[in-house]
């Protein structure tokens, strides 16, 4: 039977890095299609740029929350 | 978590698992009052202190000496209680494990523990450190319009080149309506960048390292998107956005359903959203510029370059978050303007 400070302490760390792990697939390919639409229009690069942050910033708030949830609940082991 | 590292080097690793309790020293710098009580499988409790050289620090000494005094079980039972009790006082003030480096509140209140005024500065560190971004800010940009000049120099420049950038910004997502709301929007952006970046300078603090002042931002951001809306929009069609734009019996059926989502995603979620971005990619930020200052103490300043690079992550992180949170405002603003073509063009879809 495991304690439930056990189980809080193999979970956080493998939470954090699957929400990641989510978080980098999709960093990537919103990256990429940026470098791709670069690429085809170099002319129009800062505002795919913009976008392209924007839109990153979106992804990654999604892995901080997990943080976030992760240093919450750590104050419980 | 900071306690362990000198845990580990002062402690046998296999009794771990029996750790019985963590104690914080109130002092913020975990490393400095790392104790911790290790529970022995004879029921016999040890009591170590993370670090030999950290530990002859002034600040500790009188609890150190306490519990090394108390050498009966009954007594340590009794500090123990005392001081989980003290350790329980201490987190629901807020003020438990460090995560942040020290800024001149937290150092004033190392130097007088006792002190009340210090108590209440560390209560207010963060406003403290909001009013003085605001007045920064505020200094700045009377200082560049004071005597303005037809071809402007310096300072003036300066201010001209960032109103200007963020008026283009906006109008180049909001149209003609753009430079209305580019008080709010260059406010919203010089401000959380400024707070941003205050963590950085030694001796200050990130305010939107904290929840409170991240989400202060966001609900004001949430009222102003409303008042836009309801300005913008008049009354009676706001109310009828919010219901969700009901056309037939069936739109009237399902008002209640679309009345609750709407208000769930534009009152709270908005506001929680903005707040949650900042404040976790801000108050991440400030923990790793932590560890990695703990680290260099640690390790006799090799993880320096480490900290070179946080701290350049750091600043460009602060900036495109600033420029985030603007970019959202915006975005929102230009949800509940009224958009002529857009709602033309949902009209001949339902007419099709």
């Amino acid at each position: 039977m495991m304690e439930a400070n056990t189980a809080l302490a193999f979970a956080l760390p493998l939470s954090l890095a699957l929400t990641a792990t989510a978080g980098a697939l999709g960093l990537g390919k919103a990256v990429a299609a940026a470098m791709d639409a670069t690429a085809r229009q170099p002319e129009a690069s800062t505002k795919i740029l913009v976008n392209m942050m924007a839109g990153c910033a979106l992804i990654e708030a999604l892995t901080l929350y997990a943080l976030v949830f992760g240093f919450s609940l750590m104050g419980k082991i | 978590m900071d306690a362990r590292v000198g845990v580990n080097a002062a402690h046998d690793p296999d009794l771990w698992p029996a750790c019985g309790l963590f104690y914080q020293h109130p002092c913020r710098e975990s490393f400095w009052g790392a104790g911790f009580f290790n529970a022995d499988a004879d029921g016999t409790w040890t009591y170590g202190i993370g670090h030999a050289g950290l530990a002859a620090d002034p600040a500790i000494e009188p609890e150190h000496k306490k519990v090394l005094k108390a050498m009966t079980e009954h007594e340590t039972a009794q500090v123990v209680h005392e001081m989980a009790q003290h350790a329980a006082e201490h987190a629901s003030h807020g003020t438990h494990e460090a995560h942040e480096l020290a800024n001149f509140v937290t150092v004033l209140g190392n130097l007088f523990p006792d002190a009340g005024w210090t108590h209440f500065l560390h209560q207010w560190e963060n406003v403290i450190f909001t009013l003085g971004v605001a007045a920064l800010i505020t200094f700045t940009a009377l200082r560049g319009t004071r005597a303005i000049q037809q071809i402007p120099g310096g300072l003036q420049n300066f201010c001209e080149a960032v109103a200007e950038g963020i008026n283009a910004f906006a109008t180049g997502i909001l149209g003609p309506h753009g430079p209305k709301h580019v008080p709010f929007l260059g406010t919203i952006f010089l401000y959380v960048l400024f707070m941003n970046w205050s963590g950085l300078i030694p001796l200050m603090k990130s305010p939107t390292a904290a929840w409170s002042t991240t989400l202060a931002i966001g609900l004001s951001t949430m009222v102003y998107v409303q008042i836009t809306g309801i300005r913008e929009q008049g009354p009676v069609h706001y109310l009828k956005h919010l219901a969700g734009n009901p056309q037939n019996v069936f739109g009237i059926i399902l008002i209640p359903l679309m009345l609750t989502l709407n208000i769930i995603l534009e009152l709270v979620a908005v506001p929680f959203s903005l707040s949650l971005r900042l404040f976790a990619n801000i108050s991440s930020e400030d923990r790793l510029l932590f560890k990695f200052a703990e680290l260099n103490v640690l390790f006799k300043c090799l993880p320096f370059f480490f900290q070179l690079f946080a701290n350049v992550l750091a600043i460009i992180f602060s900036l495109v978050q600033a420029f985030v949170f603007m970019l959202l405002s915006t975005v929102y603003i230009s949800l509940v303007l009224p958009h002529e073509e857009h709602g033309h063009e949902e009209h001949t879809a339902h007419a099709h």
